[in-house]
């Protein structure tokens, strides 16, 4: 199927949302924030953003010790704690009941359980995967970021300029800000003259 | 100093920011069970009297929760 954006651009977006992804996931977190586009943007394959992140100390595993805290602490922009495990701590096992489901339902029953007039008014629940925070889609579905970031350095000007009281816990632990860094991204793209 | 507290060290202390936030998870994962029942007996032409008999609950409270405009003309068997 033929995008209507140019050749990579919108790959950067997708590549970065998988990457939040398995970024959230790995941390068993239960949500997806900015915090999480920032680890995304410092393992991708893209240099431009890790560079300027570099410049300001900001590596990979700095920023997923610094995510760590924030989140646990109650800082980040979800819940505090993932819904496995808290519940686990009354001895329910989520992932056992969600394969089960899958197994008596089918693979997408949750989905179509939401798409359904049973579903309508259900709020997100413990069986849905995680929630992207608000933050995370401010950053992203911008009107450049749904035609695509040319680099991960525009993602990462989208990232700053998102409002995430999580990443600002995150860059003042890492110690710095978004203040800093844009100003840093914004000399970093600008057009050679 | 981390401020950060792991769940199971709160947990353990029997904070209840933990345990409140369990029962809520808990609450919201058996609604949604719930809804799968509902929704797997009414495509197995179930009435919403016979579900909300199973349910134990009314067969208004079921249907308020869970009857949309689509099955409103629906009568039941």
């Amino acid at each position: 199927m033929t995008r209507r954006t140019g050749p990579g651009r919108d790959q950067v977006t997708s590549r970065l949302m998988a990457a939040a992804g398995q970024e959230a996931e790995r941390g068993r977190h239960g949500y997806i924030g900015c915090e999480h586009l920032l680890l995304a943007l410092l393992a991708d394959k893209d240099p431009t953003a890790r560079d300027i992140l570099a410049d300001h100390k900001i590596t990979l595993p700095s920023a997923r010790a610094a995510v760590a805290d924030v989140i646990s602490s109650g800082r980040g922009d979800g819940p505090r704690w993932n819904a496995a495990d808290l519940l686990a701590t009354l001895g329910v096992d989520l992932l056992a009941i969600q394969r089960q489901m899958r197994a008596d339902y089918g693979p997408h029953a949750i989905d179509e359980l939401y798409r359904s007039p049973v579903g309508r008014r259900l709020a997100w629940g413990p069986l849905c995967g995680p929630r992207m925070a608000p933050g995370l889609k401010r950053a992203l579905f911008t009107e450049q970021g749904c035609a695509g970031f040319p680099s991960s350095g525009h993602a990462l000007l989208s990232l700053l300029d998102a409002g995430s009281s999580g990443l600002g816990a995150v860059l003042a632990a890492l110690g710095s800000s978004s203040d800093r860094l844009r100003l840093a991204a914004t000399e970093r793209l600008r057009p050679a003259r | 100093m981390s401020e950060a507290i792991s769940l199971a060290e709160a947990a353990s202390h029997r904070d209840p920011q933990v345990g409140l936030a369990a029962v809520a998870a808990l609450r919201q994962m058996v609604d949604q069970l719930e809804a799968l029942q509902v929704k797997a007996a009414r495509e197995d032409g179930w009435t919403w009297e016979r579900i909300a008999g199973a349910l134990g609950i009314t067969r208004q409270s079921v249907h308020r929760k869970y009857a949309s405009r689509r099955f409103a003309g629906r009568r039941a068997r």
